[in-house]
């Protein structure tokens, strides 16, 4: 969850001023008003920690996240990804790649950003609401963070349709240039009970659909 | 894993049986059974243990929660090592809150390849697929599970 993604307004459609808090806030936004998360935003600065979620909390709206923490050379990874209504921004959905410096034995509630990483994975996104997607990322170039937002939809909007997380299904790519690392994702993710990873072969990408 | 760890090594079947959500005791088949041929494996009782990882899910609705800790561990035992895994529900107002607890439960000799010689997937492994959906339990049965031999 971007911290920062919500900022305590009450529901109403954006403005010229909700506009450029969008771009201050680390998004850029096409002509249909979709969202996106941009490249290298300040807020990377900031740790990510599960009291991010809280936000959603007290906006009393609805939210997944989905946490796939795994080790690779003695660093902890993890590929952490959401489905949810964000308040003003409408249904989105984003999937981070965050680090930390220690065996995952060892890892604590925050996870850093390093949006220079030359490991850094490739990584899609798209969000559909029944059957229809509503939004979508695929930056040409690894980011940190990516993710998209449909504004024109979503509860605040009174001539939108309501959205229930239920009905949004999203889908995510993550293609990792570096094959050792491709390898301890795919070998964790394939042992696990209830696994959702597919690995097409001949590839180092990594699909789920949640 | 801790509460698992401490009724294997007392060997106490009801201490593990009461680690299990409401929802998994209504649906398991022969719970007991599987209680005592899960602590079987271990048959001093005493077990170490190491985290893989474990996967999360948080479902938040309307201020109401639901986690999802679907865990792996190698677990080493009379010189042995094991693959244990189980999904767990801390806590679950979204979707039932009849299952908060262990839902599952299941224990193998450790293997890296989930494919036998023949390139069948070895049955641990089928267990372990049976839960992917959405919600965590997919068509996964509750309960304890250790393959056959």
């Amino acid at each position: 969850m971007l911290s920062g993604s919500t900022h305590g307004r009450t529901h109403h459609a954006p403005t010229y001023s909700d506009k450029l808090w969008w771009s201050i806030a680390g998004f850029d936004e096409d002509a249909h008003g979709i969202l996106r998360t941009q490249a290298d935003p300040w807020q990377l600065s900031w740790d990510y920690s599960d009291l991010d979620d809280t936000i959603f909390k007290a906006a009393g709206t609805g939210a997944k996240a989905y946490k796939y923490p795994f080790q690779y050379n003695g660093k902890s990874y993890i590929v952490w990804m959401w489905k949810a209504e964000y308040v003003q921004m409408g249904p989105g959905a984003e999937i981070e790649f965050l680090y930390q410096n220690v065996p995952l034995k060892k890892a604590g509630p925050l996870w850093h950003a390093d949006p220079n990483d030359p490991n850094l994975p490739k990584m899609t996104e798209s969000l559909s609401y029944k059957g229809t997607v509503t939004a979508s990322f695929a930056p040409p170039i690894a980011q940190v963070r990516v993710g998209s937002f449909n504004q024109n939809a979503g509860s605040w909007n009174p001539s939108g349709p309501d959205v229930l997380v239920r009905n949004l299904h999203l889908k995510a790519t993550v293609t990792f240039p570096d094959p050792g690392m491709y390898a301890a994702f795919k070998k964790t993710e394939e042992s696990r009970i209830g696994n959702l990873w597919k690995f097409p072969s001949g590839t180092q990408t990594a699909t789920i659909s949640h | 894993m801790q509460h698992i760890a401490d009724a294997v090594n007392r060997h106490d079947p009801a201490a593990l049986k009461k680690l299990f959500s409401a929802r998994a005791l209504e649906k398991a088949t022969d719970m007991d059974r599987g209680l005592d041929y899960f602590l079987s494996v271990f048959p001093s009782g005493h077990m170490t243990w190491k985290s893989i990882t474990t996967n999360s899910v948080y479902d938040l609705k309307s201020s109401k929660e639901t986690e999802d800790l679907l865990a792996g561990y190698m677990v080493f035992a009379d010189g042995k090592k094991y693959s244990l895994d189980f999904i767990d529900f801390p806590v679950n107002q979204v979707d039932d809150p009849k299952n908060v607890g262990l839902y599952a439960l299941g224990v193998a000799p450790y293997s890296t390849d989930p494919y036998t010689a023949a390139g069948v997937k070895k049955p641990y492994y089928v267990w372990l697929d049976s839960f992917a959906s959405e919600d965590g339990v997919g068509t996964g049965n509750p309960g304890v599970y250790v393959p056959p031999n």
